[in-house]
């Protein structure tokens, strides 16, 4: 029975320690890249942005997109504790775009009437782990290269 | 207790992050008047990096709007080597991207071969000579030089892989200031082209190239405490100004502006973009 509890946190160590692992090295844009450069096809991979934040925290990423542009906007969050709600706002706060409707969805197309700066909003949910923190990203492809 | 708790997260997260939303298989048109966004209450994080447009972006717009090339207006690309101060080389790196993406597009295959070496040889004097390494970029784009498709994705995956060396790195300084190389040398050949032909559509172009401008100079100013940018957020307001001029009529929510820009101004943004441009980049004798 002892070694099999043993066993068991074994187990669950190095699940941990890989999870961090992973977590750590997914809010990394290369790996990030790695990761959407192909599943955005036929759009092309034009950029990304990510950052650790605090969950129970808001955090916008600021887009710059062109006027009559083909956009998709693929969207990866992890590390909370739940589902994250994810807005895409213009400067002004207008809503363009929310996954409230459907929580699963990763991605938004997208094509601007105008040039302009858009925002993609996380919102997160708390954890009981004040300390707890989880990784936002945006990833943006395009076409018409 | 925590370790449970990452063990337990761990499905949940992968399958968030594996969540395939549905294929959309037309571009959504957006009505952004329609609905006003919830007021965020908590404080928006600053501490991330803008997604500006690639340099193969936009060159591959003003080529769309009639932008032709012109040897005389890009970089002297024989002149890579003498660039010995980091700044220096860091802004050649941002002109030197610009020159190539907007030679490529217009098939001087030899000269954008040209413009790839010089940025590689300038990336190994900044010490980031990966960039150009891990995935044979160089030789790779000889080989594939006359398609045109190739030739393009081989320039977005190299600008591409420089954002995200440079953010995951720290050298913010590098990336800041060759961004804004890029940004005004794109300008510079835009603004001289629309002098020499007078297109509206380029002229819009060159309006809408404010947007990265103001974000540029915004990150550039939030970093001065890690890296001395010398002049260059003053010389970039100063273009900033006079880009301003052209902005005749306001933009609203879902429409953009009247943006135009008569001889005079155009002219002087053209003189000003060389003055700021003429302190790096080396002038043909």
């Amino acid at each position: 029975m002892k070694k099999l509890i043993i066993h068991f946190l074994s187990v669950v160590a190095i699940t941990f320690i890989a999870n961090s692992h992973l977590s750590a090295q997914q809010c990394k844009l290369k790996q990030i890249k790695k990761e959407y450069k192909n599943k955005v096809e036929p759009y092309m991979f034009e950029g990304v942005a990510s950052g650790y934040i605090f969950t129970g925290e808001t955090a916008r990423i600021p887009v710059t997109l062109y006027a009559n542009q083909k956009y998709r906007l693929y969207f990866f969050t992890d590390g909370f504790d739940g589902p994250v709600t994810i807005n895409i706002v213009t400067r002004n706060r207008f809503l363009v775009w929310t996954n409230k409707e459907n929580m699963m969805e990763d991605h938004f197309t997208f094509m601007p009437k105008k040039s302009d700066d858009y925002f993609v909003e996380f919102v997160t949910p708390k954890s009981a782990d004040e300390d707890a923190r989880g990784c936002v990203a945006v990833i943006l492809a395009s076409r018409g290269f | 207790m925590n370790y449970f708790k990452y063990v337990l997260v761990a499905p949940l997260t992968l399958l968030l992050a594996c969540g395939g939303g549905k294929e959309s298989a037309k571009v959504d048109d957006v009505d952004v008047d329609k609905i006003h966004a919830d007021t965020v209450t908590k404080k928006d994080l600053d501490n991330f990096m803008h997604i500006l447009p690639s340099h193969l972006r936009v060159a591959m717009m003003f080529k769309n709007a009639g932008v032709n090339y012109n040897a005389t207006v890009v970089a002297d690309v024989s002149k890579h080597t003498t660039f010995e101060k980091p700044y220096d080389q860091a802004y050649m790196l941002g002109v030197y991207s610009v020159d190539l993406a907007y030679s490529a597009i217009n098939n001087q295959t030899q000269q954008s071969v040209n413009f790839m070496k010089a940025g590689k040889y300038l990336a190994q004097q900044l010490g980031i000579e990966q960039i150009y390494e891990a995935n044979n970029t160089l030789s790779r784009f000889e080989s594939n030089m006359e398609d045109i498709d190739s030739v393009k994705t081989l320039i977005n995956d190299l600008f591409t892989e420089t954002d995200v060396f440079l953010k995951d790195n720290d050298k913010l300084d590098v990336l800041l200031i060759s961004m804004s190389a890029g940004w005004l040398e794109a300008v510079y050949i835009s603004s001289n082209l629309a002098a020499q032909t007078g297109k509206r559509e380029i002229i819009s172009l060159i309006g809408d190239q404010r947007l990265s401008l103001s974000h540029l100079i915004s990150m550039m100013n939030s970093h001065t405490e890690h890296a001395d940018f010398g002049t260059l957020v003053s010389d970039l307001e100063t273009v900033q100004k006079a880009l301003e001029k052209g902005q005749k009529t306001p933009d609203t929510e879902t429409m953009a502006g009247v943006y135009d820009l008569n001889k005079d101004e155009l002219k002087s943004i053209v003189d000003l973009v060389e003055k700021i441009r003429s302190k790096v980049v080396a002038t043909k004798s």
